[in-house]
């Protein structure tokens, strides 16, 4: 969507006063309507479900309802701004079957790994090929309380995610169906031939060069023998030809649950299928289009086997065909498609004819890679294939005290993916006016396959996860006193592809949560959790917790009080563990590495060599997380209204540094990372829900926010020269680059600059700035300064939701802020056309056209844009049948529906990109926004 | 308690327990890895098949392959040429904005300056460490197949060790010593830089050693050090060490010593000067290398050491399917003698600029690629809009380089060639010779019977040039302008004028001068050649020693830097 500045802001606004406002107004005329309770939210914990208010830690919560209007096909859509504290940052274009986004829960703490645990049903598994219609609930753990359990996996944060179970309950069967279009949200606008060749020239005189081309050739009035023109100066739009503007998804998804007493099931099946964008030219037959398709099988079984025996029996199974244009062997069909959108958008408009006179294929040795060849010539097809099964046991030991259970689970998750490529090899024929010839490149080759699998092969990959656990479960409530808890033993195995030893974890872990009188609680957590990545003595770690509760509003002071109908103030203290860390896996021992070195004789025999590794660093550990929350909820008019403040604090340490940092290079060996490393990490958390019903109109108002600021406090840097070289004092994702102060506009400006690393300066290169004038006259590494930070310190979401009668709307936006962006369009890209420096006086916004600059693309604030935006996540509108009608069919609900999703965003990015991904749509696949028209129908 | 119940429980324990024992949970031996690879020290130091392959590893450290910058030729860094295209990096060279700042990796400039700075500083030291850690426990390994075999590797790794400390020392001057591997628990880590001097008497002592210990050693492999390999290395380092830059007061005893080293080479009677100019880069061996590294046949994508496209990225003109990465430049070309051997500037020489590649030294034709002359298959098309001045991969100064493309080996023709990387050859020992015994006694004087002149008419000889006019070269100062101008075409674009200039304290002269071009038009009465200024070069008095990596500074007590950084 593209939008000016006024109209962005006047959206902007809009939409804070339809948050903002209704809520404040609704407010005052509560009086008139029936009071909404809010039923006991049932919140997942980690082996576990507690009643919220019973929480003293910090979890923020999602549930179907939500997760169905949020996602398009992949269940990590849904957890776009919907869960409080959560950062999902779409870092690249769209992918199929594979990660789209990066999650961090409350900011970074450390410059190793950063992202959280993420568990299915308290598994750790691969969500990528989920569908989302299984998904119950999604739960974020954000608080050292809630994190304990997770021994040196915790410290990131945890997001749980609970599938869809049955229940007692009359059978019900689901039918979902979707349709949808999805549009590209951008495409890159790519320069005609004659705007091409114009810059070229000027870029090519700028470097000292000349400018090779003609452009008034490409001209549209230009008149000489216009039959052939088209073919000796090209002037192709690859982009109009070989991509389009939409393509069709669709999605059906079948769902049987119930049960009875004994037995309870849910089961699923689905199916999902997303057209891709390539194209071939009306006329032209061929086209091997990419694709994606996916097959998604659930069954969650639960049984009473009599005598306080249960059993739980799941299964998935997931699989995926991911097709596109074949490109190469070695990357993935999500890469291929980026390299060929890459391909298509970025070859010059003249740089061949797609189709020659004579009908063959154009194309020179400098661009051999014809589109139209490479579109027909055949595809790849990557396969990625999930299958999960899990069994729990247990049994009730009431007989020795009552509300005591035993329990053993297993789980086993293999993956793997394979590709096939079927594909043959095209010629391209480079025409040549001046003999009337054609020179051919390549080869027309016949087809050839290749396979590749996960015993080898480029793109495979391969992991297999095993988890047992046994534990013991304990729940009762006796006069005022409740209590819940757990004990278990873990133990988990990990293969991955390659020769890579297992990584295994095990240890015990429990927890216990102790209320009394709905008034006072406490949880005290720990785990003992043990790695085998570290050296012996160093395996085991010990992760305490302990987290407190007061419930003001059940105390007799506050019982009845009108304003105040809930109020809970909460605080929890803890140590958890990051085992992301930076450096060798096994850094406690030295390696020794077999290398191909140098080869001796005549003609020389290539001769294994072994060298050293990193030295050892036999003190190795994981990270230290120590986090304290405080937190306050509260709900006022009559419920309608609940809030939640957050205060959180972390201290991360043992993180790891270079030891190489301090030590000189004539000891002439490569330094370990050793555990010295110290940050810390605060911020707020703030959400609110709003509920209130005016007659037929039902109003639902959320919103979120977090604040989330790092500092490094120490990292062993080494003794720098100068005070703005080092990391300590900043955040994590400081960007240091060069402070610019506009454009050299003359040669004059130029003879008293400081010379630059990067060319020999001209005018309409960028004036950066040198900060140390007085020790050198150069722009070089030592004058890069921290200019900015390109992780939002702050993020939000809101949701607004209304019913009239049988229908109800939703809409879902997220937006960040505190962040900045450093995008540099490129030098044949409308941007530089409209805005390069030609010569003094030129606008200034992008400097001086070249086809060699290293200086102007050097990272600086010259470059920095705000990286605050809005996004509207999605819209629904939905109407549901009237239940009189729907009986006649003997159906019992039928709903229809039309979602929007990735409406619109609002930022200040240059031409259009997007803030997150600002490489989709240009070189890299694009972002998709997609409308959907659905059908539910429950039998 | 029903039976029933306790066999329940019994069960359950006796499952859990079979998985995950209470007593075995804290077991650490379940938590216990084989290690990815089995190596460690005391295998490399026991057994004889794995300390040769780590005693053989430490030459890889050599910076041996005209690629290492990866993305410029070093002769890109000096007068010689220019680096094209998008990914040079020799233009922070040329333009005097090298430092000893960080360079971080990835930034696409300045990562490849750092296999001239920052790298080479750790890796050199990485290959000393590598040495040091041989020599100190080659004793452990007990099982060698001779002692001759023991002697020959104690002997290369001496030699490694030189020339490790040859390569830092030509670049920074006085380095630290480290001739042990360090324990980074009980050793002195840091260390003040050792003097020049010191550093030199180091290096020779190295040579020394590694010829007494290679002298008895027959049948050594083609690429390992050997006796000769070590006096040329030793030539070499006595020559740098009187040149002017580290002999400033012209003692004449170094050069003395230089000359000596010199003849000490050709006294061994092993080499001789290769009749085929041209071929000699693309055989395997030749009695006229003293050492070279060997490498494989490569075909036209691969590299100098891998697979970096060496020939398409840095040699071949976009005419011949090429990116065009190096240019000559014309202040070099200039410095080729006409075919009587007077420089093109000389009153007497015959040089036609309108006919400029006319009437020169044999070598030109050898060494450059220039317009209109034969190669391959046709012409070159060196003129503006020719095929090979190039359309997307331009080359605006109109000369490549020739002397390492075979020309038979093209591109798309699945062709392969052998590509030497030379360490030493005899030329070079002959050259060293002339121009320290020039200083010695002047151009007629001789070591031994072997005159200055008479080294100089067979170098030339060779290439059937002819012999330096004795009107230009009477003096010793004429001479030695001819050395210099001699050693620069003899050498060119074998890693070896940057540092002759450096260390005769000349780079202010040859790299602080614009540096020219040549424009070619083609007319249809034949072709136009105009010299134009390509870029003004920037090199000032400090930049004769290199910065030492601003990060060993910062992590260091005792080094200092180099004045002038």
């Amino acid at each position: 969507m593209r939008l000016n500045k006024n109209i962005k802001i006047n959206i902007l606004s809009f939409f804070l006063c339809f948050t903002v406002l209704p809520a404040v107004s609704f407010a005052q005329e509560s009086d008139s309507t029936e009071v909404v309770s809010i039923s006991k939210e049932r919140i997942n914990i980690g082996y576990g479900e507690i009643d919220e208010e019973t929480l003293s830690s910090a979890v923020s919560q999602i549930e179907a309802n939500t997760i169905k209007r949020n996602a398009v096909t992949t269940l990590e859509e849904a957890l776009n701004g919907t869960l409080s504290g959560l950062y999902s940052i779409k870092d690249s274009g769209h992918k199929f079957g594979a990660r789209n986004f990066e999650f961090y829960v409350r900011g970074k703490a450390t410059v190793a790994g950063a992202t959280p645990l993420i568990l299915v049903d308290d598994v750790e598994a691969n969500i990528n090929l989920l569908d989302f219609n299984e998904v119950e609930s999604v739960t974020v753990l954000k608080d050292a309380s809630a994190l304990a359990i997770y021994g040196m996996r915790g410290a990131n944060g945890v997001i749980l995610i609970k599938t869809k179970r049955g229940a007692e309950m009359k059978n019900t069967i689901t039918v979902d169906f979707r349709l949808g279009i999805q549009k590209p949200v951008t495409w890159k606008k790519s320069l005609n031939a004659y705007d091409y060749t114009t810059l070229y020239n000027e870029a090519a005189v700028n470097d000292g060069g000349v400018g090779i081309y003609n452009p008034d050739v490409y001209k549209p009035a230009y008149s000489s023998e216009a039959y052939d023109r088209n073919y000796i100066y090209p002037d192709e739009n690859y982009g109009d030809q070989f991509l389009r503007n939409h393509s069709i998804s669709q999605q059906y998804n079948f769902s049987a649950r119930g049960g009875n007493k004994t037995a309870q099931y849910f089961s699923m099946v689905s199916y999902t299928k997303q057209d891709g964008l390539f194209d071939l030219p009306k006329g032209v037959t061929g086209l091997h289009q990419n694709s994606y398709e996916r097959y998604n099988f659930r069954s969650n079984i639960d049984v009473d086997l009599g005598e306080g025996f249960f059993m739980s029996a799941d299964v998935l199974a997931a699989f995926d065909y991911n097709r596109s244009p074949w490109m190469d062997s070695d990357s993935d069909t999500n890469v291929s498609s980026s390299s060929l959108i890459d391909l298509i958008l970025n070859t010059p408009a003249n740089a061949f004819p797609v189709v020659n006179k004579d009908g063959s294929l154009g194309g020179t040795s400098v661009y051999p890679d014809n589109p139209q060849g490479i579109l027909k010539r055949g595809m790849r097809t990557d396969e990625n294939k999930l299958l999960a099964a899990k069994a729990r046991l247990s049994k009730d030991l009431s007989f020795i005290t009552s509300g005591l259970k035993v329990y053993l689970m297993y789980h086993f998750e293999n993956y793997n993916t394979s590709y096939k490529g079927k594909y043959k090899e095209f010629a391209i024929y480079d025409y040549n006016p001046e003999t009337d010839s054609y020179t051919k490149y390549g080869t027309d080759d016949t087809m050839t396959t290749t396979v590749g699998t996960s015993a080898g092969g480029g793109a495979s990959t391969y992991y297999r996860r095993m988890n047992f656990f046994s534990g013991l479960e304990y729940h009762r409530t006796f006069d005022k006193h409740s209590v819940d808890g757990m004990v278990f033993f873990n133990r988990i195995n990990e293969s991955e592809k390659g020769d890579v030893p297992d990584y295994k974890y095990q240890g015990v872990a429990g927890r216990v949560l102790y209320g009394y009188d709905s008034r006072y609680f406490a949880e005290l957590s720990a785990s003992y959790q043990g790695s085998n990545s570290y050296a012996s003595g160093n395996r085991y770690g010990f992760f305490p917790a302990l987290g407190l509760g007061w419930i003001l509003s059940n105390e007799n002071f506050l019982k009845d009080n009108e304003f105040v109908n809930f109020l809970k103030l909460r605080a929890s203290g803890g140590i958890n563990g990051n085992d992301k860390t930076l450096g060798n896996r096994f850094a406690y021992r030295q390696s020794w590495y077999a290398g191909s070195g140098y080869g001796f004789g005549s003609p020389n025999a290539e001769s294994t060599g072994t060298y050293e590794g990193a030295l050892a660093s036999p003190d190795a550990t994981w990270e230290k997380s120590y986090k304290a929350n405080a937190g306050i909820d509260f709900k006022t008019f009559r419920n309608e209204l609940g809030l939640a403040l957050d205060f959180f604090y972390e201290k991360r340490t043992d993180i790891m540094v270079e030891q190489g940092n301090n030590v000189p290079s004539m000891i002439g060996i490569e330094l370990p990372f050793v555990s010295e490393g110290k940050i810390k990490n605060r911020g707020i958390e703030a959400s609110f829900q709003y509920h209130k019903q005016l007659g037929q109109v039902g109003l639902m108002l959320g919103g979120n926010f977090l604040y989330a600021k790092n500092k490094i406090i120490d990292l062993k840097e080494p003794s720098y020269e100068y005070s703005w070289m080092y990391r300590k004092g900043n955040s994590i994702n400081t960007i240091y680059g060069f402070a610019s102060d506009g454009i050299y506009n003359s040669r004059e400006e130029i003879i008293n600059a400081p010379s630059s690393v990067y060319t020999h300066l001209k005018p309409g290169d960028i004036r950066y700035i040198n900060q140390n004038p007085g020790d050198d006259d150069i722009i070089n590494q030592l004058d890069k300064v921290a200019i900015g930070n390109d992780f939002p310190e702050i993020i939000y979401g809101i949701n607004i939701g209304l019913t009239y009668r049988d229908f109800d709307f939703s809409c879902y936006g997220k937006g960040s802020a505190l962040s900045s962006s450093f995008i540099i369009p490129s030098q044949f890209s409308e941007y530089a056309r409209d805005n390069r420096w030609q010569h003094a006086g030129s606008n200034g916004n992008y400097p001086l056209l070249s086809l060699s600059d290293k200086h102007n693309t050097q990272t600086s604030d010259f470059w920095k844009q705000s990286g605050n935006f809005f996004r509207i996540n999605s819209i629904e509108l939905g109407y549901t049948l009237p239940k009189d009608l729907v009986r006649k069919a003997f159906l019992s609900e039928v709903r229809i529906y039309v979602n929007a999703n990735n409406v619109a965003t609002i930022s200040s990015e240059r031409e259009n990109r997007d803030p997150e991904a600002p490489n989709a749509g240009f070189t890299e696949y694009p972002l998709l926004r997609s409308f959907v028209f659905g059908v539910s129908v429950k039998l | 308690m029903k039976l029933k119940n306790i066999i329940y429980i019994s069960m359950f324990l006796l499952l859990t327990g079979g998985m995950t024992s209470c007593v075995d949970i804290f077991n650490e031996n379940l938590l216990e890895q084989t290690p990815e690879q089995d190596l460690d020290f005391e295998k490399v130091f026991s057994d004889y098949e794995q300390f040769r392959k780590y005693a053989d590893y430490a030459y890889s450290y050599m910076p041996c392959h005209l690629g290492r910058m990866w993305n410029a030729l070093n002769c890109a860094i000096s007068d010689e040429a220019e680096g094209l295209g998008i990914n040079t990096c020799s233009s922070v060279f040329n333009n005097g904005a090298w430092s000893g700042a960080t360079v971080e990796a990835g930034s696409s400039v300045e990562s490849n300056i750092t296999f001239e700075l920052n790298e080479l500083w750790m890796k050199t030291y990485s290959g000393i460490r590598q040495v040091n850690m041989a020599l100190d426990n080659m004793d452990r390994v007990t099982n060698y197949p001779s002692e001759e075999v023991k002697t020959r590797i104690r002997g290369e790794l001496y030699f490694l060790r030189g020339y490790l400390y040859f390569e830092l020392v030509k670049r920074w001057g006085g380095v630290p010593i480290i001739d042990k591997a360090l324990d980074i628990n009980n050793d002195q880590l840091d260390k003040p830089r050792d003097s020049y001097d010191d550093c030199i008497a180091f290096i020779v002592n190295d040579c020394e050693e590694a010829a007494r210990l290679l002298k008895p050693i027959s049948n050594i492999e083609n690429g390992r050090a050997t006796e000769g390999a070590a006096l040329a290395l030793k030539s070499r380092t006595l020559l740098f060490a009187a040149r002017k830059l580290n002999n400033p007061d012209g003692n004449i005893d170094k050069w003395k010593a230089a000359a000596r080293a010199a003849k000490d080479v050709i006294d061994l009677n092993k080499y001789a000067l290769y009749n085929d100019y041209v071929n000699l880069f693309f055989e395997p061996v030749c009695n006229e290398i003293i050492m070279n590294r060997p490498r494989p046949a490569i075909n036209f994508e691969q590299g100098h050491t891998d697979n970096s496209n060496f020939l398409v990225r840095f040699i071949v003109p976009q005419g011949y399917n090429g990116w065009m990465g190096t240019a000559v430049t014309q202040n070099f070309v200039d410095m080729y003698e006409d075919k009587n051997g007077y420089p093109i500037t000389h009153s007497k020489s015959d040089y036609d600029k309108n006919n400029p590649y006319e009437n020169r030294d044999p070598r030109f034709h050898m060494t450059i690629l220039y317009n209109d002359r034969f190669w391959y298959d046709r012409n070159m098309e060196f003129y503006i809009n020719g095929r090979d001045w190039g359309e997307t991969h331009t080359n605006p100064f109109s000369y490549g380089i020739a002397k390492f493309w075979k020309e038979s080996h093209q591109r798309y023709r699945q062709t392969t060639c052998y590509l030497n990387y030379i360490v030493f050859r005899y030329a070079e020992i002959l050259l060293n010779f002339a121009e320290a015994q020039n200083e010695v006694g002047g151009p007629e004087s001789s070591l031994d019977g072997l005159s200055v002149r008479d080294v100089l008419t067979t170098l030339r000889a060779r290439v059937n040039h002819v012999s330096i006019p004795v009107d230009i070269s009477s003096t010793k100062e004429d001479m030695r302008e001819r050395i210099k101008n001699e050693r620069a075409i003899e050498l060119c674009f074998e890693e070896h004028r940057w540092y002759d200039v450096i260390s005769w304290h000349e780079g202010e002269k040859y790299f602080n001068a614009p540096i020219n071009a040549m424009q070619i038009r083609k007319e249809d009465t034949g072709f136009t050649y105009e010299v134009y200024k390509y870029e003004d070069r920037i090199f000032k008095s400090h930049m004769h020693r290199y910065p030492i990596p601003n990060e060993e500074i910062y992590k260091s007590q005792y080094l200092e830097q180099n004045p002038g950084w």
